[in-house]
């Protein structure tokens, strides 16, 4: 799965720590998913598209 | 462990200006919950539990994996008493029955509580460690039922610390190598 978190947190000039406290989670769990080295929760991936007010498939993307 | 990519060492450089003016909006972005004296007291108030938080699976996965290689050695020491007589079936059943059910269900609130207070990427790493664990378990028990005879026998001390040992191993696969892998 691929996704867009890093550009999007570059946009908004967030480092991963303020992006981990937004979302309530580890800095690794941030690290980890703009790495693809794990794919979050839907509860997690809804959280995250609130966040950034966009729908969920404009931030993951099927490979 | 892991590699930060470039904002963060920019970040970490401390160009504090420019990220101030970016949490006020200046950048011309929509920042959602953008307090900026608020985030950054949170910042600096949530380091220490963010570290806690980060260090802790990873020194108890240590340290289960020095008691796993410790275990042997100690119970290398002992002998296991061999039982001749086998137990009564009836009540052993009930017994292994009844501690299966009773230790299942402690353990699946422990896993619950767990998952409430890890959050979702270390609890996966956890539990994808764990199936490792069981699988190993399952295996190294297996092929000394084959070998028996051949095999050194093996003590539940040793099959326990297989177990710890190969659970701190599927961790650390998956906390370098990541859960997609």
């Amino acid at each position: 799965m691929k996704n867009r978190l890093k550009v999007l947190r570059a946009e908004r000039v967030w480092s991963q720590a303020d992006l981990a406290e937004r979302l309530a989670v580890s800095r690794q769990s941030v690290n980890a998913i703009e790495t693809g080295k794990y794919d979050p929760s839907l509860p997690l991936a809804f959280k995250i598209a609130d966040l950034f007010e966009m729908a969920i498939e404009e931030i993951f993307q099927h490979e | 462990m892991e590699n930060d990519d470039e904002i963060e060492t920019l970040f970490q450089q401390g160009n504090d200006a420019q990220r101030k003016y970016c949490h006020m909006g200046g950048a011309g972005n929509s920042v959602a919950g953008g307090n900026v004296s608020a985030m950054g007291k949170q910042s600096g108030q949530s380091r220490w539990p963010r570290m806690w938080n980060w260090i802790k699976p990873d020194w108890l996965f240590l340290f289960m994996l020095a008691a796993s290689i410790g275990l042997p050695v100690l119970s290398g020491l002992k002998t296991d008493v061999v039982q001749f007589v086998p137990p009564p079936l009836f009540p052993k059943l009930g017994l292994l029955i009844g501690a299966m059910v009773a230790l299942s269900a402690m353990a699946t609130v422990g896993a619950k509580l767990d998952r409430k207070h890890l959050d979702d990427y270390m609890f996966q790493m956890v539990a994808n460690g764990a199936v490792i664990a069981i699988i190993t378990t399952m295996l190294v028990n297996m092929i000394w039922e084959v070998g028996s005879g051949i095999l050194p026998p093996i003590t539940r001390d040793d099959l326990i610390s297989v177990m710890m040992g190969s659970w701190s191993l599927g961790y650390f696969f998956y906390r370098f190598r990541g859960l997609n892998t």
